[in-house]
């Protein structure tokens, strides 16, 4: 064996490495499609709200709770199926999603029901809890973008405990776009750089 | 490079198809058979005969199912595959080092 192909196995290790990489990276869509459908959802409530029809407003926060999981199904569907491979660090931000998806549906939608605590400390601990999931999967994907994003639910929640009324859904719908839309079109830019840069 | 240096290349990863094979499953958690050989650029024929050498040695596994009505080829790197390709890459690595020491390239 000659350095010659020595380098052109390096050069295949290099190559198949970087092809399933930019296969495998994380697009961003996946959370813009979440933060745009909680958005709307949310707005939704606002208008329940203005429209005193506060009997839909919990079916309304279910619709977005299943919508989100089944947007994230759908999303490891696709990857699964249409481009045939999958990382451990997508899968890793998989398990993390369902492992705070199930805790939250417990927190929105059983102990406000047994008036364990009311309904406006949802608010509060979901966020919390939507903010542990966007750090872990910031750090897993290696974006300080959407680690850092963290701090928005995590603040956002926190600050929701203080205040009240409209007020708490413009922050809301605040959080949502600092802590999911708008790092989701940041890694979308990123891994389109990526793309681009490894095809030319 | 001696003969000895030669000699511990592992012969079942020492071919480029096998090498990209063992390379994509390392850097994924598992592929389809069509995403491998979209992404090794080979012909079906090629990639069914080398990924099963890969399996006779027990570096890959590859199990077969079905989506809806089609059929699909998963494969996944072993432990024991992983051992070997990590191995092989570090034997490499010494090789360059060794070579760009002496020699210049």
């Amino acid at each position: 064996m000659n350095m010659q192909q020595t380098q052109q196995e390096i050069k295949i290790i290099k190559d198949m490495i970087a092809k399933t990489r930019r296969e495998t990276a994380e697009s961003g869509n996946f959370f813009v499609a979440i933060g745009i459908f909680s958005m709307l959802m949310i707005l939704m409530i606002g208008l329940l709200q203005k429209a005193h029809s506060s009997r839909w407003i919990i079916p309304a926060l279910l619709v977005m709770v299943l919508g989100n999981m089944l947007i994230g199904f759908l999303f490891v569907k696709k990857a699964t199926e249409k481009k045939g491979v999958w990382s451990y660090p997508k899968k890793i931000c998989a398990s993390i999603w369902i492992a705070c998806g199930i805790p939250s549906l417990i927190l929105i939608f059983v102990f406000p029901v047994y008036a364990i605590y009311p309904w406006s400390l949802v608010v509060v601990l979901t966020p919390l809890l939507m903010g542990m999931a966007v750090f872990a999967c910031g750090v897993i994907l290696e974006s300080n973008l959407l680690a850092g994003s963290a701090f928005f639910w995590w603040i956002g929640g926190s600050a929701m405990a203080f205040i009240h009324g409209n007020m708490r859904l413009w922050v809301m719908m605040f959080i949502v776009l600092c802590g999911w839309i708008l790092p989701g079109f940041a890694l979308n830019r990123q891994v389109k750089k990526m793309r681009n840069t490894n095809e030319s | 490079m001696n003969l000895s240096t030669i000699r511990e290349l592992d012969p079942i990863i020492h071919a480029p198809i096998r090498l990209a094979i063992l390379s994509v499953l390392m850097a994924s958690d598992g592929a389809t058979f069509g995403f491998l050989r979209d992404a090794i650029e080979t012909s079906d024929g090629n990639l069914s005969t080398h990924l099963t050498k890969l399996e006779v040695a027990g570096y890959v596994t590859i199990n077969k199912s079905f989506v809806g009505k089609k059929p699909q080829t998963i494969c996944a790197i072993t432990e024991l595959g992983r051992k070997s390709y990590l191995n092989y890459f570090n034997r490499l690595e010494e090789i360059v080092q060794n070579k760009g020491a002496n020699t210049p390239i």
